[in-house]
């Protein structure tokens, strides 16, 4: 299944209810991001038997994603027919056997569907029912039903690694419960959602799907007067824009609260504005007010120049794509420059009113930054980010590249993939497009997989030099091809660390692991993409031979019981011992 | 005479040339107007005439002549 991701993506649809309007919203929603997707449905209520008969044809279709989704008002129908007969301690345990009941299924998938990922959703019930009123004022209730099997949910995700939890019961909190449902489709076709709620969960669980594999923008570029405060400071001066504690300016203040925690998500903040940049830069490093200091930005461009020629600049500067990027500006003049000039920076409407701007962010958020997870690396890249800056100014003032690079004091430690290495693993796959041999896309699965496989070797480098601990930012995995050969499947350096020599040293180790397990030949892959050219040379430059050329993808081979490939004198290699890296 | 909106959401809901469309395109002339092609015809219509049909009408509204006459007497 490893390599169908970048090709094709199967979703199979479980409900209790009927999904075959989800299932066409989800479609739609998924091939606007591109992806290639087939959606199998259940028959209405049929997904026990589904699950349950190990030849049904959801095992046939050997799904990369299960979406289990369930109604509160199907699990508790009995309950909600007849809420007057369950006692309090009764609905705990009827909440916990419902959690059961799916807890089994759920077992079941990840047994027979390893690799697969398996999407569970918060449940909600109705708001106003016969128990109205009486809730919360007697032992009567309905609403702790859903309460007590949603925290069931958590548990349940907790024992299973491919488990998520898609958290409806907040969508429909959101959107209101009456724009939720629409009790027409209900009785005329089994559909328990409004076509309205139909469009927002579809975007919600391909925010999910999209997050699961790791497709979200990098960077969030913000103007600054009208945007990150009211007025204009060159103009107000740095005592009179709106940002305080008080009516306007604490919706700026809001609003940067919220960026401010984008930053500790792992969203790389930068600012491009029309501006002096002493008089911003002041209200960043004076402004009682200001939730944003310098250090929360990766980056920025303030000077009098236009915003594309800016934003290219900082895309440069971040060695990110300008497809990576979304911008923000209050000036709709400023916003239609930017999408006509740069169609890949993604640039949304926003709003006038500085009380809507914090929903607009966390909106914004929520559809082109989503997370499932939040590791170590995230809550660190903007302090990485700044201190390539830092090695820049070094590296200007070195002169030679070798005494820059001596200089850098780095230290670089290998080891193989383990529980604590996976997540940032497959994080990298899925990021990487610049110094990766042949962009292969994979999920935590496929790692975890792949590194439980004797026949495939997974190993990570962490860097780190004077300026920062880089994390990890590279990965090695090669699959065994013969009793002689190895293949490398995937080589990835973070862009951070391009010409470095660091690819010498992981190669150079990476040799020795295998020479360790008796092989002899090693065979590299380039497979070009539009943006991978930074990688082309290495082989050729390490002493791989040529020996296959084909539509552009090029094979190369080191016979490594021969040929070793030397560690540039300017790295410390540091072997990790298993489990070491946290 | 079919509004011309109307026209817009069966050609885009079932995938047809504008041409195509007239007050016979229903269920029996159009492949695709199925029970689930039925429901999203229905809710694309309420929503681009921001109106709501009530469930009884709904399962009558099986061509486009049928639609035009509820959307006229729904908009008068």
């Amino acid at each position: 299944m490893n390599g169908d991701h970048e090709r094709l993506t199967s979703v199979a649809l479980l409900s209790t209810s009927s999904v075959q309007l989800i299932a066409d919203a989800l479609c739609m929603e998924l091939r606007r991001f591109d992806w290639d997707v087939r959606i199998w449905q259940s028959g209405f209520n049929h997904y026990r038997q589904d699950v349950a008969n190990p030849a049904s044809s959801l095992y046939l279709e050997r799904p990369h994603v299960v979406i289990v989704h369930l109604d509160g008002e199907d699990i508790f129908a009995d309950r909600l027919r007849n809420p007057f007969d369950s006692a309090k301690d009764e609905r705990a345990q009827q909440a916990e056997k419902a959690a059961h009941e799916v807890e089994y299924y759920v077992d079941l998938l990840c047994e027979r569907l390893p690799d697969t990922l398996v999407v569970l959703n918060t449940v909600y019930l109705p708001p106003i029912h016969a128990l109205t009123g009486v809730e919360y004022n007697s032992d009567w209730n309905l609403g702790d039903l859903a309460v007590h099997y949603n925290a069931e949910l958590t548990r349940i995700r907790e024992r299973h690694r491919n488990v998520l939890v898609h958290d409806v019961a907040s969508l429909v909190m959101f959107a209101g419960y009456q724009r939720w449902v629409d009790p027409r489709l209900w009785h005329l076709a089994r559909c328990r959602l409004s076509g309205e709620a139909t469009k927002i969960l579809a975007r919600s669980l391909g925010a999910l799907l999209r997050a699961w594999k790791g497709q979200t923008r990098k960077c969030l570029v913000v103007d600054l007067d009208n945007t990150l405060w009211g007025g204009v400071v060159g103009e107000d001066g740095i005592d009179g824009i709106e940002l305080g504690e008080e009516g306007i300016g604490l919706a700026f203040a809001e609003f940067q609260e919220e960026l401010a925690k984008l930053v500790r998500k792992g969203v790389l903040l930068a600012i491009c504005s029309k501006n002096n940049e002493a008089d911003a830069l002041d209200v960043l490093r004076r402004h009682p007010s200001v939730r944003l200091r310098e250090e929360a930005f990766a980056a920025w461009r303030i000077n009098w120049r236009d915003k594309a020629t800016n934003l290219r600049e900082l895309a440069a500067e971040l060695n990110i794509g300008l497809d990576s990027f979304v911008f923000i500006d209050d000036n709709a003049a400023e916003r239609e420059l930017v999408r006509t000039s740069l169609p890949d920076v993604l640039v949304p409407d926003w709003p006038q009113d500085p009380s809507g701007l914090k929903a607009a962010l966390l909106d914004l958020a929520v559809r082109h930054f989503p997370r499932v997870s939040i590791i170590a690396e995230d809550q660190a890249r903007t302090a990485m980010y700044r201190a390539e800056g830092q090695r820049r100014v070094l590296a200007a003032s070195s002169g030679s590249l070798e005494t820059y690079l001596r200089s850098l004091d780095m230290v670089a430690e290998i080891g193989f993939a383990d529980g604590f290495s996976i997540p940032r693993i497959a994080q990298l796959t899925q990021k990487t497009n610049q110094f990766n041999l042949t962009t292969r896309r994979y999920t935590e699965a496929d790692i975890r997989g792949m590194a439980a496989d004797p026949a495939t070797l997974v190993m990570w480098l962490r860097l780190r030099d004077r300026f920062a601990d880089c994390g990890i930012i590279g990965v090695f995995i090669a699959r065994q091809c013969n009793c002689r050969a190895w293949v490398i499947d995937t080589l990835l350096l973070s862009c951070r660390v391009i010409g470095r020599n660091v690819e010498d040293a992981f190669l150079a180790v990476a040799c020795q692991a295998l020479l360790g397990r008796g092989m002899k030949q090693l065979v590299g892959e380039h497979v070009p993409t539009p943006k991978n050219m930074p990688a082309l040379d290495v082989y050729r430059r390490l002493g791989f031979e040529l020996i296959q050329e084909i539509d552009g993808v090029t094979r190369w081979q080191l016979v490594i019981s021969e040929k070793q490939i030397a560690i540039p004198e300017w790295i410390a290699v540091r072997l990790a011992a298993e489990g070491q890296y946290a | 005479m079919l509004d011309a909106r109307l026209v817009g959401a069966i050609s885009e809901i079932f995938g047809l040339p504008r041409d195509d469309v007239n007050p016979k395109s229903g269920r029996d002339t159009i492949i695709g107007w199925d029970s689930v092609g039925h429901l999203k015809l229905i809710l694309r219509v309420e929503e681009v005439f921001r109106l709501r049909f009530v469930s009884t009408q709904i399962p009558g509204l099986v061509s486009a002549a049928a639609i035009q006459e509820a959307l006229d007497r729904l908009q008068k």
